[in-house]
């Protein structure tokens, strides 16, 4: 039960933090350093040279100049994609990319090819991706080689082909053949748009710019809003293709926007706090694992930071836990996404209350004082009323010349959750053993729960056991703890947690053992006791064993309850298991080899006698047929008996029973025949010889 | 009394000799050929008290095989002997017939279970 | 028949067409025996029956599917999982490589009959066989006319039929014929005494070392012979040729067999055939060296050579009887114990004594198996002892034997049914030898009355025209050394030797042996009478007592015939709706079945090799339905199969098998108590029944939902109602009853994932989330 409250009270927790506006930090040296990771050239060069955009344009974007080196590899695609002529848009485009930040040497009259190629792509359009590629190329190819003549010649008609594609609600279809539209094609029309606009020959006319900054708004209408103040967008049809989270989304739509802005005569008011917000959505990711949620946010960012409508200013905390004890400081940075420098502004400390209750502010409009080296602004000294806790303090950025205000977008307020720290006091604690009946003290033990203890008690089950502290903040007032428990742990690491509940500023909880034996599994014996008391705001959480208690209680009756069996832990159930061992037979121990080739010997002994025997008893062949045809016969006959023989040792070398049988039956015929043949003439001339 | 028995057994030998003496080669041959087998087989036997009878089977078969043998020669000499009236008819070249099938079949188990 | 009425002038065309009839008569008994074994087929169909056929069927195969080699190192999975089994080395590969032969040769002939109804018909096929060698084996006894008697009762008699039907396809089918065979073949080499006949006997001992466990039973009889010949003097070097190539080869072959490996040479089983073995090379020595020595030097060696013989022998009987006492059980398997002591199994082996056959039989089952011979067999014995020759002594001693042995086991009745047979058929034919030679002899004209009567059985036909061969052979057996030979030489000279003998003969019992006219007429209807009773019995007892195959069962009631088919039905349950490698747990007589109908894993199955898997399954069915489930879900069990009779009155069901759970469990697991279940000592299921009784597994699975079918829960079975009528399951789930309720199939529940604890926290926990979704009403940042 005590348990489940706990994780109760967490999850409480967790829901008023997200409650309070989250912060977001700018950029750091920790993207510095992830970028560096992420973006690994194998072997001098990237997979694809859309990948070594990203990563060349990542690397520029953060400043980072000790990246690797991979121009030479790189310029040698690179010119091999421009001048191959079957290589699409998108690889001229990348190409081009890749180009405008290495600065490859390409001669000229390559790029002339290109251009007429591109050109041609450009009036046989269809498809938004194909205006993308093209223009953004021509667009590239105007930059990289100063040529003040490279214009769309019809930019109007193209542009109004683009247009065509646009949907009510501001979002774009990628061709004219599939309905369904998507936010990131939004983008991309829109930077293709502005491509269009700023290559075009004659000025576009105004009217169409206005129609498109129209549809410009109809997109912000369908942005969406996270409960920190975060806006992003994201597709309706999810997987209109693979890159399609909110992340990329947004950047696409992020740059669409900035380069339409930058082309676009005609001022657009964007409200200031979507495009915070957006910069608060990136910023949010944190350090995305994958290069290209990467690149997107840091390409987003620095368009962001870049663009002309308006900067967003992120003000940051870096630290939200100010230790009351240690006297330390609130301080607030203010930067720009990147994390460059803010022009000249103050920060503004609107109200602070207490995230328990609301209404209460503890502190009202109070301005923070500048550091000029350390470049924070901070909170000079908090007032004495304040007390260890979680607090909301709402910052304003205030800028100071009033004529950038449209330039940068600082929010309105800015909410931050402050927990203020503090070494919480524990006075007279203490641990006694208590009669049943009428609550005289039996033993009495004083604790110090900062320090060691070693209470030894011993209880029956008629008996409590009670025990008792105080908690005081710094400023001196009662603190209650999230988190206060008395464990007791039996030798059988049973365990029984209880909650320590408190009146006033003393906390004390009492064990009538007589009510919990049922709980206790009737189990006698050294009981530890541990104590917890935790809280966020504690600076000097504690879990200390306090010591042990002997409980001795009755004898468990017949139905008693069990004790649960220990839960393993997570670590031992899903690690390795043992490794199991097989058993085999043990070889039989075999005789030593001399003692085996003796018998050998003695095997043949017999035999040799054998012959012995049969010299002596002089063996004659006189029975043997001396006329031809029986002669034969008989020689045939011990043949085959030879190899029916020979058979056998074949068959115990090598051959399996069944060709041994087959060869075996051929064999017997044949045996059978010769020896009924010879035996039958033997009889014959027997009792032939036996009659006459 | 030691002493008339040991006479005696002289005695017996004298006349088991002189008995013996008297049966025709062909029986001597085949009493030669029985020996031959019983003694590998001892040897054998022998050699499994010495070493122990790890491949139970390989002595199984060793051990019977002159054991089979030796009996089947014995059933040869039986038929065989002219002084035995029961097999009078019985033609000596039919018992060898008999005895070399039987053999066969004999040595193909003893192959089969050598292993 | 008429050759009967010739007179001795023309003998030798007589004898042939004698020898042509009782070929013919041979043909004859061969089909009958074949066909009267068809009643399964014809009432039921041509299905396997009961358990072990189920398996030899899988095996079979297997063997046909995957050849030969495959099958000696089959490891099975499907059974005793998990442990599983060695299938080629714990078979007793006869039965199924037969088989598998059969149809392999039919294949090639292109006749393409399936494995099963070679299986199905291997039986009566090897019945006919079984019936030939009777009539070989007897005719080496006391001649042609006994023989052909023998086989005529053999082909039919009740004890055979019971294992030998159509479908019933079980090792003692072939078994039997292997037994006749072997002792047709020793009692051949004991008279002929040529080493031919030896190599076939140990071929023929191999196939029944191959066939059955019962091997034992003639490697343990023929050394009895064996010794008693050589007791009663009659040693012979006939003996010799017969015994010592035996032994050898016989060993040898059946160490071949992996299941009995080198049992053949380890166990005390086998023993007594080495001792005797080494008993007979002495005796041969002794009479080898009686024969080459002068008498009053045998005197003399007498003395040596028993004395150094019996020293021999004394150290071997040390070296065996200590072999003996050091191997385990005293080297004796527990089958066989069972089998020297009655008791023995029902005292420690309660897994032997659960089957039914294992029983000692009751009087009513030997009338009803060897129904009039058990009256013929003594008169049988009477006629074996005048004249006593080895082969007769033989089949004495064989039915002495086999009449203690049937007496333990209700299965041996299978052994002592031939023994009985031919004792009957040896009594039967001396019978009407002499009754029908008191006719002839009395007034020849009305010899074609004794013919007439003898019609009926159809040897005693032939009992008349052989009767002229029989007296010299029991004469030649009185003197049989120079007699022998006889036999040896060309038939002509057989008759030429008989006919004077007979003539000579004759003239004697014209005086010896006449009984009145009427009183010998009588006696043959009596015997024919008696013969006639003796078919219409077994005739009854094939096409009614034991052509069922338990598989498909019939009830003939007032509204005509009904057929349960619930097992196949049960079976194709499993096999259609469970996944290929769930375990299936029931008892243990339905692992067979259940492996082989419904190719599901079992537990346990019916060749019991391990006393404690039975066991576990045996406390799950007798343990409450709480630890049960454990127990099952410790073998990882899927489904659960009791075999329930009570609505339909199947009286083999697992409640009536119950006990013996219990017994077998408690065995092992002493915390089953037999006691619990009864109670003041009687088995009952109603209301009466122990409350341990009433919460067994075993009594809720069978009795579930039994009450839905009439209001009360009637066991037709027991005769009762139930005890415990509304059984409410929280383990096990019913997912299959078959039609007649009797197999029911139950699913073991998975396991409950939470406790009740947890629940209470998580309910409190969603509780809290609920609260805090009202709180967070908005979109939560997912970076955050």
């Amino acid at each position: 039960m005590a348990r489940s409250l706990a994780g109760f009270l967490v999850l409480i927790l967790a829901i008023s933090i997200c409650d309070a506006a989250s912060i977001f930090q700018p950029i750091s040296d920790s993207h510095r350093s992830a970028a560096l990771d992420l973006f690994k050239p194998v072997d001098g060069s990237f997979a694809s040279l859309e990948e070594t955009y990203e990563a060349l344009r990542t690397f520029e974007i953060l400043g980072i100049n000790k990246k690797p080196d991979v121009s030479t590899a790189t310029c040698g695609t690179v010119s091999k994609a421009l001048s191959s002529s079957s290589s699409t848009p998108k690889d001229l485009f990348d190409a081009l990319r890749v180009n405008s930040i290495l600065k490859c040497k390409i001669n000229a009259e390559v790029f002339e090819g290109i251009i007429s190629k591109l050109q041609a792509a450009v009036s046989g359009a269809s498809s938004l991706h194909d205006f993308y590629y093209s223009i953004g190329s021509l667009g590239l190819i105007k930059d990289q080689t100063s040529k003040a003549d490279l214009h769309l010649s019809d930019a109007e008609g193209i542009f109004r082909s683009i247009k065509a594609l646009s949907q009510s609600d501001g979002r774009w279809r990628y061709s004219s053949n599939n309905p369904e539209s998507s936010t990131i094609a939004a983008g991309v029309a829109l930077e293709t748009l502005a491509g269009v606009v700023s290559l075009a020959s004659s000025e576009v006319d105004q009217s169409m710019i206005g129609i498109v900054q129209n549809d410009i708004m109809k997109l912000f209408d369908s942005i969406e809003k996270y409960d920190d103040g975060a806006f992003y967008f994201d597709e309706k049809v999810v997987n209109v293709h693979e890159h399609s989270g909110p992340l990329s989304t947004s950047s696409s739509v992020v740059r669409g926007l900035t380069a339409f802005t930058t082309v676009a005569t005609g001022s657009l008011n964007l409200p200031g706090d979507k495009i915070l917000g957006l910069a608060k959505f990136f910023l949010g990711i944190g350090i995305p694992g994958d290069s290209k949620d990467f690149f997107n946010q840091i390409d987003s960012l620095a368009f962001l930071e870049s663009n002309r409508v308006s900067i967003p200013l992120i003000l940051s905390l870096p630290s939200t836990v100010v230790s009351l004890t240690k006297k330390e400081n609130l301080m607030v940075k203010v930067n720009t996404v990147l994390g460059s420098k803010a022009p000249p502004l103050t920060v503004k400390l609107v109200r602070a209350y207490s995230t328990s209750s609301k209404d209460t502010s503890i502190i009202e409009n109070k301005e923070l004082s500048f550091d000029p080296e350390r470049v924070v602004y901070f909170l000079d000294a908090l007032p004495d009323s304040v007390d260890v806790g979680s607090y909301i303090f709402v910052f304003k950025v205030v800028l100071h010349d009033s004529e950038r205000k449209d330039v940068y977008v600082t929010g309105t307020l800015t909410h931050v959750q402050i927990f203020l720290t503090g070494h919480v006091k524990i006075g007279n604690a203490e641990i006694a053993v208590l009669d049943n009946d009428l609550g005289t003290i039996e033993t009495q033990r004083k604790l110090d729960l900062a320090g060691e203890n070693a209470v030894s008690l011993s209880a029956n089950h008629l008996q409590k056991l009670h025990l008792s502290f105080q908690l005081t903040t710094p400023r001196g007032s009662a603190f209650k703890p999230h988190q206060a428990f008395l464990k007791l742990r039996h030798e059988t690491k049973v365990e029984h947690v209880f909650l320590v509940g408190n009146s006033g500023k003393k906390f004390e909880i009492t064990l009538d053992f007589l009510g919990l034996v049922e709980k206790l599994f009737y189990l006698s014996g050294k009981y530890d006791i541990q104590l917890t008391v935790g809280d966020a705001v504690m600076e000097n959480s504690l879990l200390s064993e306090i010591g042990y208690v002997e409980l001795d209680l009755p004898e468990a009756p017949e139905k008693a309850p069990r004790p649960p069996p220990q839960a393993v832990d997570p670590y031992s159930r899903y690690g390795p298991k043992a490794e199991i061992s097989h058993i085999f037979r043990a070889p039989e121990k075999r005789p030593p080899k001399e003692l085996s080739f003796t018998f050998l010997g003695l095997i043949l002994l017999p035999f040799i006698g054998f012959l012995i025997g049969l010299l002596r008893l002089g063996v004659n062949l006189k029975n043997f047929p001396t006329s031809s045809v029986p002669a034969t016969f008989a020689i045939l006959f011990h043949v085959g008996i030879a190899a029916v023989l020979l058979l056998y040792v074949l068959f115990w070398l090598k051959l399996d029973l069944f060709t041994t049988l087959k060869t075996l039956s051929f064999l017997g015929v044949f045996l059978m025949f010769v020896g009924h043949r010879i035996l039958s003439h033997l009889a014959s001339a027997s009792s032939k010889l036996k009659s006459g | 009394m030691a002493r008339s028995t040991s006479k005696d057994a002289q005695a017996l030998f004298q006349s088991l000799r002189s008995a013996y003496v008297a049966t025709p080669s062909s029986l001597k041959i085949i009493d030669l050929y029985v020996c031959f087998a019983v003694f590998t087989a001892i040897i054998q036997v022998v050699y499994m008290a010495v070493v122990g009878s790890f491949p139970f089977n390989s002595f199984l078969s060793g051990v019977l095989s002159c054991v089979g043998t030796a009996v089947l020669a014995v059933c040869l000499r039986i038929q065989v002997n002219k002084e035995n009236k029961e097999f009078k008819d019985l033609p000596p070249e039919r018992a060898f017939a008999d005895f070399v099938l039987c053999n066969l079949v004999l040595h193909l188990v003893i192959m089969n279970f050598l292993g | 028949m008429a050759a009967a009425a010739e007179t001795s002038s023309d003998r030798t065309l007589r004898n042939a067409f004698g020898s042509v009839l009782s070929f013919f008569i041979l043909l004859l008994i061969g089909v009958l025996a074949f066909s009267i074994r068809l009643f399964s087929v014809i009432k039921y169909e041509s299905v396997i029956h009961e358990f072990d056929p189920y398996f030899n069927y899988r095996v079979t195969q297997f063997l046909t599917k995957n050849g030969i080699y495959d099958f000696w190192n089959w490891f099975d999975d499907r059974t005793w999982y998990p442990l599983g089994r060695v299938i080629g080395g714990t078979v007793y590969p006869g039965l199924t490589l037969t088989a598998g032969t059969l149809w392999r040769i039919l294949n090639s002939l292109n006749i393409p009959l399936s494995v099963e109804t070679v299986c199905v018909f291997t039986a009566p096929i090897f019945s006919a066989f079984a019936s030939w060698a009777t009539y070989l084996l007897t005719k080496e006894v006391k001649g042609a006319g006994a023989g052909l008697t023998a086989a005529v009762l053999l082909a039919m008699v009740p004890s055979y039929i019971s294992r030998s039907v159509a479908g019933s396809y079980d090792n003692e089918a072939v078994a039997i014929f292997a037994l006749i065979i072997t002792f047709y073949l020793y009692i051949k080499t004991l008279n002929t005494g040529s080493l031919f006949y030896a190599t076939l006997n140990a071929i023929a001992y191999f196939y029944m070392v191959c066939s059955w466990g019962g091997y034992t039973f003639i490697i343990n009889l023929i050394p009895m012979h064996v010794l008693l010949c050589i007791v009663t003097g009659r040693y012979s070097s006939r003996l010799y040729i017969a015994y010592a190539p035996l032994v050898v080869l016989g060993t040898l072959l059946a160490s071949l067999v992996p299941v009995v490996g080198f049992n053949a040479v380890l166990t005390s089983e086998h023993f007594a055939s080495f001792l005797v073995f080494i008993i007979i090379h002495v005796v041969a020595l002794v009479y080898y060296i009686k024969g080459i020595l002068s008498a009053k030097m045998f005197k003399v060696a007498v003395t040596l050579v028993v004395s150094i013989g019996l020293v021999v022998c004394c150290a071997v009987i040390a070296v065996l009887i200590a072999l003996v006492a050091s191997s385990p059980t005293m080297g004796w398997s527990g089958r066989s114990l069972s089998l020297l002591d009655p008791t023995y199994a029902s005292k420690y082996i309660p897994i032997i004594a659960s089957v039914s056959e294992h029983q000692p039989p009751t009087w009513p089952s030997y009338f009803m198996d060897i129904n009039v011979l058990a009256f013929l067999v003594p008169a049988g014995i009477i006629a074996c002892f005048l004249p006593l020759s080895d082969a007769s002594s033989f089949a004495i001693l064989y039915i002495v034997t086999s009449v203690y042995f049937s007496g333990v086991m209700v299965r041996l009745m299978l052994v002592f049914a031939p023994a009985a047979c031919i004792m009957s058929g040896i009594a039967l034919s001396q019978a009407f030898d002499v009754f029908t030679r008191s006719i002839k002899f009395q007034l020849p004209g009305i010899s074609g009355k004794s013919e007439f009567d003898a019609g009926d059985t159809s040897s005693s036909s032939v009992v008349a025209a052989n009767d002229a061969a029989k007296p010299d052979k029991s004469e030649e057996t009185l003197k049989e050394r120079p007699s022998r030979k006889n036999k040896k030489k060309e038939k002509e000279q057989v008759e030429k030797a008989s006919v004077e003998k007979a003539s000579t003969k004759s003239k004697k019992e014209k005086r010896l042996l006449v009984l009145p006219l009427e009183a010998s007429v009588i006696a043959l209807l009596l015997l024919v009478f008696l013969g006639a009773f003796y078919v219409v019995h077994c005739v009854w007892a094939a096409a009614e007592a034991y052509s069922a195959p338990s598989i498909v069962l019939t009830s003939h009631s007032h509204d005509g015939l009904h057929v349960f088919d619930d097992f196949r039905e049960a079976y194709a349950w499993l096999r259609h709706n469970t996944e290929v490698d769930d375990k299936v747990a029931s008892w243990w007589d339905y692992g067979y079945q259940t492996t082989a109908m419904a190719n599901r894993t079992v537990i346990v199955d019916n060749n019991t090799w391990n006393n404690t898997h039975i066991a576990t399954v045996g406390t799950a069915m007798s343990s409450p339905e709480k630890a049960a489930w454990e127990i099952f879900n410790s073998l990882d069990v899927k489904y659960v199969l009791v075999v329930f009779g009570g609505l339909v009155g199947y009286p083999s069901d697992d409640i009536n098998k119950f006990l013996w759970m219990v017994r077998i469990g408690g065995g092992v697991f002493p915390h089953i108590k037999e006691p619990d279940y009864l109670r003041d000592g009687q088995y009952r299921i109603d209301s009466q029944a122990t409350p341990t009784m009433l919460n067994c597994l075993m009594y809720k699975l069978s009795y579930y939902r039994f009450v839905d079918v009439d209001g009360k829960g009637f066991d037709r079975v027991r005769q009762t109602e139930i005890g415990k009528k509304y059984i409410k399951l929280t383990h096990f789930e019913e997912v299959f009853t078959t039609h007649h309720w009797m197999v029911r199939i139950y699913k073991l529940k998975p396991p409950r994932n939470r406790i009740r604890g947890k629940t209470k926290k998580s309910k409190t926990k969603t509780s809290a989330t609920s609260s805090s979704r009202k709180s967070v009403a908005r979109k939560k940042n997912p970076w955050h």
